[in-house]
């Protein structure tokens, strides 16, 4: 289905979040969400090629031994290393940041209340 | 002109009023009326006077209006006033000539005098002036309809106009508004970079200070060794291009703790004059080096004792004097304090720092505080040092409550000022710290120390200092804490020097151990950390005191012999105990300001999220409880970093932040003890969030 909107794969473990964000960026009604609590979830539908993808680092709360982030983010970017992908974390260390960006995340967005206008200002730019 | 009545009344019968009248009588009608002659824009007769008289155009013409409104035009063989017929009444309309115009007036009586005998005349007059009336109607409506198209066009106009003005205003508001979440966001970026720059530096020099601490070590080590002449010259190389290196380092790591607003001045006794002297023993040999004066002014009405940081004035005063020696090619450099006000209680000191060196220029001198700028790009190349310096003092200055001000000329020199206010000592002498002296090593003769360090090269440098130093010293090395608690439990020791960050086991854990069965072996840290919450740590385990590493012959010694003979603790300012600022107070209440901008008030989706946090806390707060209980900290880690975020939206800035330290506290593996009791205070306060917010819909 061509829609004219951008499609927009969140990858959370968090579902409060997960469900907030996804509230907030349909709300724009610009991009087609699809939500997963697991990357390996997400891995799955890589061959709907979404136009981006905004990816949890920790992804084992919910489902304990779930891949994390890191581990999606490389898979991801061995199957399509076009495919953009946003690091979403409350992690914020510096050195984290830095292997995500190295690993070929195009941002690094820590998991704050700014969060949300921030992704949706990346997205607006990026997609 | 002059008309005969007969002449007249063949007028009259060409007329429509009059054609179904006989001639004679029309020839009686026309000797009743009069002849008058108007001129070009002569009155004929004004709007509302009384009327009593039908005209009757013989020559030219008139016009019918009111005022400057023209209803029509009437030529020749036409006739008007024709309503005074029916009506004795004021005229509706004035009429006036436009042209020389004769008019016939025919009165009222005469006309009915003359007429009455057919009545069939009046038919037609009201007839006529029936249709008249018609036409002027339809000619009022056409013009009024034509006026309200005009009008509705107008309006149409008129609203074209303000809806573009409208899409204008709402098109700029819009724009504003982008240019402002952009403006907004850079921000935020620029603000999260600038955390992440600071954390860089500080981890990186923080990492580097521990190689360095080997190479300053091995190199003092070797120069100690009675190197051949030429070694020696490469070895006094290789230590001050380390010293310069350590200098580079401490300065990145104090600028970002003053950035990050975590440095303190310490309160203790101090001399300024001491501090004055030892910063110019120091740079002295630079001056001598370039063949400058350098000179001191101290005011004699300085009190010997003060109260303040005198590591931090020191340092302050060495960048200050360090830098005018660095500019300055010939003349001098002088250093001055004067006392600008004395009180009971306390000073105020003026400190000046003069030279006659190149001087700045106003540009310059307005940006020569800030950081990693100086005067001018060569600056670095040609005069080296990372134009953190200045910054600093300026930072420095600050905590100690004044300011720091320039004054300089091109070519004539500087002078750099501030003046703080330090406290009056209740003291009168200033504590002496002692040196290194040969009796304190000989006091220290046959102890045995046990060094556990992880880094190969630390441990050398170590074990080789203690070797060198104190006669006949026994060293005992092991790489981490878990093999240090082994051999305690078969070796007697006189110390331990414990490196703070193993694998296997820190020295904090090893400490503790080792203190459950020998509560009283000296046990001082070696940490690169000077931060006080990582020494208070050091303090909470039992350990005796700290050595900063990269470290000092003298601090090393001083510490060792103070802990063994004197029976304290080498640094005896005990930092005051951390405050867990997230654990102070009660629970915090929930505020949902931020999920209401969020949702733009959005009620539904403001109850989903308040359903989906309480859904979170009545899975993660048993999980939390059982993952304690069974000491899984790896797993209370995860959970607590995965519903820190849903704190913040709560509103709970607090809880947050206290997640946050838990997440450290677990990293850093603290006592279980502190983090049972932060995590118990995390879960009340998961608790009373779900108070405030009731049970899920």
């Amino acid at each position: 289905m061509n829609t004219g909107k951008k499609s927009v794969f969140l990858v959370d473990d968090d579902n409060m979040f997960l469900t907030m964000l996804t509230d907030h960026l349909e709300a724009l009604e610009r991009y087609n969400v699809s939500t997963f609590t697991t990357g390996e979830a997400c891995m799955e539908q890589l061959g709907k090629k979404p136009d981006v993808i905004v990816l949890d680092y920790y992804l084992d709360s919910a489902v304990p031994g779930a891949l994390n982030g890191m581990e999606i983010l490389q898979r991801i970017k061995s199957v399509d290393p076009e495919l953009k992908v946003v690091m979403l974390s409350s992690q914020e260390h510096y050195g984290i940041a830095l292997q995500t960006i190295a690993k070929g995340a195009l941002y690094y967005v820590i998991k704050d209340n700014q969060a949300f206008g921030e992704i949706e200002h990346l997205l607006s730019e990026i997609v | 002109m002059k008309i005969s009545p007969q002449a007249l009344a063949e007028l009259f019968k060409e007329m429509d009023l009059f054609e179904t009248i006989p001639y004679p009588v029309l020839e009686k009608l026309a000797t009743h009326s009069n002849i008058r002659k108007k001129k070009p824009g002569e009155i004929v007769f004004q709007k509302d006077e009384v009327g009593n008289a039908l005209y009757v155009i013989l020559e030219g013409a008139v016009r019918i209006h009111d005022h400057d409104y023209v209803v029509a035009q009437q030529a020749a063989g036409s006739f008007f006033g024709e309503l005074a017929l029916l009506d004795e009444g004021p005229r509706s309309m004035s009429v006036s000539a436009t042209t020389d115009t004769t008019l016939a007036v025919i009165g009222r009586a005469d006309f009915y005098s003359v007429l009455e005998v057919f009545p069939g005349v009046m038919q037609t007059v009201v007839g006529m002036l029936a249709r008249r009336l018609r036409q002027q109607t339809e000619r009022l409506v056409e013009q009024l309809r034509r006026r309200e198209e005009e009008l509705t066009r107008l309006v149409e106009v008129r609203t074209a106009e303000v809806v573009q003005q409208k899409e204008e205003a709402e098109r700029q508001r819009a724009q504003a508004e982008r240019e402002k979440q952009e403006a907004e966001f850079q921000r935020n970026r620029a603000e999260q970079s600038e955390r992440f720059k600071q954390q860089f530096l500080a981890n990186m020099s923080h990492e580097l200070r521990t190689p360095m601490n080997a190479v300053m070590g091995m190199t003092n080590i070797l120069l100690q060794k009675q190197p051949r002449e030429d070694q020696l010259v490469y070895l006094d190389s290789v230590m001050r291009s380390s010293k310069n290196l350590l200098t580079i380092l401490n300065e990145i790591l104090d600028i970002s703790k003053i950035e990050a607003g975590k440095m303190e001045l310490e309160h203790t006794d101090l001399s300024v004059e001491k501090i004055l002297e030892q910063v110019v023993a120091t740079l002295r040999y630079r001056a001598d080096e370039k063949n400058i004066a350098i000179e001191v002014e101290c005011d004699p009405a300085l009190p010997p004792v003060l109260v303040g940081d005198p590591v931090r004035l020191q340092q302050i005063l060495l960048n200050l004097v360090g830098n005018a020696i660095k500019f300055t090619e010939k003349g001098g450099v002088k250093l001055a304090v004067q006392v600008t006000e004395q009180r009971a209680e306390a000073c105020t000191l003026r400190f000046a720092v003069r030279d006659t060196g190149i001087g700045m220029t106003p540009e310059q001198a307005a940006i020569v505080f800030e950081s990693f700028r100086q005067a001018s790009g060569d600056t670095t190349r040609k005069y080296g040092g990372t134009g953190l310096g200045l910054s600093i003092s300026k930072h420095l200055v600050e905590l100690f409550g004044g300011t720091i001000s320039v004054n300089s000329e091109v070519g004539r020199g500087s002078e750099f000022s501030f003046s703080i206010e330090l406290p009056l000592s209740e003291h009168t002498v200033v504590a002496e710290q002692e040196g290194v002296s040969a009796a304190m090593l000989e006091a220290l003769r046959g102890i045995r120390i046990l060094v556990v360090e992880d880094n190969h090269y630390n441990r050398i440098v170590a074990s080789e200092t203690l070797d060198l130093k104190i006669p006949e010293v026994k060293i005992e090395m092991v790489e981490n804490g878990a093999e240090a608690v082994e051999i305690c439990k078969t070796e007697r020791f006189d110390l331990i020097l414990m490196d703070v960050h193993m694998p296997v086991m820190d020295g904090l854990e090893a400490t503790r151990r080792i203190r459950e069965s020998n509560s009283a072996i000296p046990i001082l840290a070696l940490t690169a950390s000077v931060i006080k919450t990582e020494i208070q740590k050091c303090y909470d385990c039992g350990m005796s005191g700290w050595i900063p590493k990269p470290f000092i012959d003298s601090e090393l010694f001083g510490a060792i012999y103070a802990v063994l003979h004197e029976g304290k603790a080498p640094m005896p300012e005990l930092p005051e105990p951390a405050t867990d600022a997230p654990l102070s107070g009660e629970t915090e209440a929930v505020d949902l300001r931020f999920i209401e901008e969020l949702t733009g008030g959005n009620e539904a989706r403001i109850r989903k999220y308040i359903d989906l946090y309480l859904e979170s806390v009545n899975t993660n707060l048993p999980g939390i409880e059982t993952a304690l209980s069974n000491g899984d900290y790896e797993r209370v880690h995860r959970l607590v970093h995965t519903i820190k975020p849903q704190f913040r939206m709560m509103g709970l800035e607090k809880t947050g932040e206290l997640a946050a330290v838990i997440e450290a506290a677990i990293a850093e593996q603290q006592p279980a003890e502190h983090i049972q009791q932060m995590v118990a205070h995390l879960l009340k306060n998961m608790r009373r969030s779900v108070d405030d917010m009731g049970p899920a819909a």
